[in-house]
């Protein structure tokens, strides 16, 4: 992960739909087409990799994937199931990273909320 | 922007290219050609030179999937979403249905199918790469962030970690004494307070022991393994 990718990953709730990993879901996308399937990865700029999917389109005619990829900037939501626990996900997320790394001397940066 | 050009293929930055694959515009069969997945944009150009080609740029692409369901389309094939009307491409142009879908739902939508079904896997991987290579321009974010993590860099562009002994040899002697002086602060302020003051250790006195507390303090939450 690229310096630029691990800030977005750590400073915005993307972390929390990197996740979801394997986790099976509804993404609402902005040109009003929604997906449901399992997710397979998503990355730092919400790029969402996913598997076994089915897209409605805007017109409502419905089409079955094998493989699915869609660019974040055309995510508008992504549902969170509701077995998943926000905060324990986001947890355990950021301490992954932070596992692999030495803490340094550093005043802590504000967050940045999503 | 225009999604949908008639630009030829390009011939640098090629990630994948297929021959005798077809290509299906919006319901619309385009005949038989070669798809070129480049990292400037995406080209299909028919086999039969006077048919009409066309170029997509990656921005405009919404999403694209793999096919293996023959109930939606009869072949396997590489699904793609584009993000704009069928009337703004120069190529086609539909005669039913314009008004009605467009002011709504204004995608596109493209199949591709290969002879080789085996490939679609390799065209899937080659597109989400070349996708990944247009971030998204218009995200505020994108601007906004180019100099909140300026810090974070120090120096090495990948933000090298050190984690062990190995680390102390890329200090400068400055580095080097600023971490032995630490690595005191560290052990004397875990230790008994009397004794360091009997030792006359400068991190206990008066305005040096609350130095020694915050930055001893800041190593709590560090794993104790290292």
């Amino acid at each position: 992960m690229s310096l630029r990718e691990r800030f977005h990953s750590e400073n915005t709730l993307v972390c929390l739909l990197q996740g979801l990993r394997g986790k099976s879901t509804v993404v609402e996308l902005r040109n009003e087409s929604s997906v449901t399937g399992t997710i397979d990865s998503v990355d730092a700029y919400m790029n969402i990799y996913m598997t076994g999917v089915e897209l409605v389109d805007p017109r409502g005619s419905v089409s079955n994937f094998a493989d699915f990829f869609v660019q974040g900037k055309n995510v508008r939501f992504v549902q969170i199931p509701d077995d998943v626990n926000i905060t324990d996900t986001i947890k355990q997320q950021i301490w992954g990273w932070q596992d692999r790394r030495v803490r340094k001397e550093r005043k802590p940066k504000l967050q940045k909320q999503k | 922007m225009v999604v949908i050009t008639s630009l030829p293929p390009p011939t640098e930055g090629i990630v994948h290219q297929q021959k005798s694959t077809s290509a299906n515009l919006q319901g619309k069969d385009m005949g038989t050609g070669t798809l070129v997945i480049a990292e400037s944009r995406l080209a299909w150009a028919p086999t039969d030179t006077s048919g009409q080609g066309f170029s997509l740029e990656y921005p405009g692409i919404s999403l694209h999937a793999v096919s293996r369901d023959l109930s939606s389309f009869p072949h396997e094939c590489l699904y793609v979403m584009v993000n704009a009307k069928p009337e703004d491409c120069s190529v086609t142009q539909r005669e039913d249905d314009d008004d009605d879908d467009d002011d709504e739902a204004e995608i596109t939508e493209i199949r591709f199918i290969p002879e080789d079904k085996g490939a679609l896997d390799a065209m899937f991987d080659a597109m989400a790469t070349c996708q990944s290579l247009h971030p998204d321009e218009d995200d505020s974010n994108s601007e906004e962030e180019s100099d909140i993590y300026e810090d974070a860099e120090e120096g090495e562009g990948d933000g090298e970690w050190f984690t062990g002994e190995e680390g102390v040899s890329h200090l400068t002697e400055e580095g080097q004494a600023t971490l032995q002086r630490l690595e005191n602060l560290l052990t004397t302020g875990s230790s008994n307070h009397t004794d360091g003051m009997e030792t006359g250790n400068p991190s206990n006195t008066g305005t040096e022991e609350t130095d020694a507390m915050e930055t001893g303090g800041q190593f709590d939450d560090a794993d104790p393994e290292h």
